[in-house]
């Protein structure tokens, strides 16, 4: 098994068992992988990469030329918009509509009102962003408050009109899951089996390097450098909320990026982190997200009550899977 | 002149008079500082000070030695905790290799000789209590779930 690392891209490896591509994107280290590469795995990996380029310049509100970027700056009127873009918002809109109102990418104002604006250096949690409280602001309420969200989508002369409905939103989450998923169809052809990591949120497809499945360990959000479970999982989405990372201080008040649109205040009561494992990589974020706003109390009946294969980390360490992931789990740390 | 030699005789006799008292007084003082008794005990008082005093001098040097020893010992105990910590996590972390590989099945091997022969029953069932209670290592994983960003 010889490597070969190819010359237009030094950070593409090929070997006969595995392809691998890694960059920077979104914020995040990406790496795109092909076990038994067939032929095209180069071009399928280079096309997977280009998805996720497209979908970090097109959907990105930390860059102001994104086309999010404009739209957002004037949401209350049409704008031309290319179809990444449009494909975002009406998924966006569907996991708004699909959850009640949980998942609402308006809490973008919250999180501008808390000084998240940039890309901050959270990693410590000791980031203040300076008010000397957290900002009052005015609630546009779930689907059934008197704020529903109604973008709208027109196709003219085989482009794409978009109409935000009057507020900007925030396409992080669920716009790392579109990339995820777009770029995994790319390389669905390309060997027996790939793997898409967007620093967290996965898509699998056929064999693992080492066997019939992909192993995926689960973070302890305690300690980057330790898990909780390891999964043998394939044919699948999983991502995982956390507010390990994206967490600072207003005014010297704790916040995380984690927003309750009911309450607009940080969710999850209770909780650090939640994983979800679902077909699809987008819903796996959708859903790891809204999961994550039952709060320890109630995340378990929540999880079980739609079906869903997640895992959660509370604040005491504890660890708790839903009967859905059950099966799936080949390793989970006693000690927690 | 008979006379004035008589005086002279009398006033000498009279001035021998207190010097002779001053004479036999330090005499008899002389006499007195050195009793026989008194010396005697002269010497065994001055023996009794050179002995306290040697004393003196030995037992700060006792108690250093003891606390040295004191010292030795308490490392030594703490050497032995070590290595009871050592024994229980082999004993313990074989206990989740044993069924990963073959290697593992020696390194168990060769920790339960240890216990074996070198404890006490007591000593073993204190080494093997971790064994039930250590956690599996995690396995290899090919990539990681985690929080955005990382």
């Amino acid at each position: 098994m010889t490597a070969v690392r190819l010359e237009q891209d030094p950070a593409l490896t090929r070997t006969d068992e595995l392809a691998v591509t890694s960059f920077r994107a979104m914020a995040s280290p990406v790496t795109l992988s092909v076990v038994r590469p067939g032929p095209d795995a180069e071009s399928c990996l280079e096309r997977a990469a280009g998805v996720v380029r497209d979908v970090e310049r097109t959907c990105s509100r930390f860059d102001a030329d994104s086309a999010l970027s404009q739209v957002n700056a004037e949401p209350s009127r049409w704008h031309d918009a290319p179809a990444t873009l449009v494909w975002a918002v009406e998924e966006a809109h569907r996991a708004y509509r699909e959850t009640g109102g949980l998942f609402d990418p308006r809490i973008l104002d919250v999180l501008l009102g808390w000084g998240y604006d940039r890309s901050l250096p959270f990693a410590d949690g000791g980031v203040d962003r300076g008010p000397a409280s957290i900002p009052t602001l005015s609630s546009p309420g779930g689907l059934d408050g008197a704020f529903p969200w109604w973008p709208e989508v027109v196709e003219s002369h085989g482009g794409w009109r978009l109409h935000l409905a009057g507020q900007p939103i925030d396409l992080g989450g669920i716009g790392k899951g579109l990339a995820v998923r777009w770029a995994a169809a790319e390389l669905a052809g390309a060997g027996q089996g790939y793997c898409v990591d967007a620093g967290g949120d996965c898509a699998f497809g056929g064999i693992g390097p080492d066997g019939e499945y992909w192993r995926v360990g689960v973070e302890d959000p305690a300690d980057p450098d330790a898990l909780v479970l390891a999964l043998d999982i394939t044919d699948t989405g999983c991502a995982t909320s956390s507010t390990r990372l994206r967490r600072w201080r207003v005014g010297g008040a704790p916040v995380h990026h984690l927003i309750d649109p009911r309450t607009r205040r940080p969710g999850g009561d209770g909780l650090v982190a939640v994983t979800v494992v679902a077909p699809d990589p987008a819903w796996s974020e959708v859903w790891s997200k809204t999961l994550f706003l039952a709060g320890a109390a109630d995340i378990r009946s929540r999880a079980d009550g739609l079906g869903l294969a997640a895992a959660w980390v509370e604040e005491d360490g504890t660890v708790g899977t839903s009967a859905q992931l059950d099966p799936m789990v080949i390793w989970r740390r006693t000690d927690v | 002149m008979t006379d004035a030699r008589t005086l002279r005789r009398r006033v000498t006799a009279l001035a021998l008079i207190p010097a002779a008292a001053g004479v036999f007084g330090a005499s008899v003082a002389w006499a007195s500082s050195h009793d026989p008794l008194a010396t005697a005990s002269t010497p065994s008082t001055k023996a009794s000070a050179t002995s306290q005093t040697t004393a003196g001098v030995q037992q700060p040097m006792a108690d250093q030695q003891v606390a040295n020893l004191t010292a030795k010992i308490a490392q030594v105990q703490a050497r032995i905790i070590d290595l009871q910590a050592t024994l229980s996590a082999q004993t313990g972390g074989t206990g989740a290799t044993q069924s990963k590989s073959t290697a593992g099945s020696k390194v168990a091997s060769k920790t339960t000789s240890k216990v074996t022969t070198s404890a006490t029953p007591k000593a073993a069932t204190k080494a093997a209590a971790p064994k039930a209670a250590a956690p599996a290592p995690a396995p290899a994983v090919n990539t990681v779930t985690k929080a955005s960003g990382a």
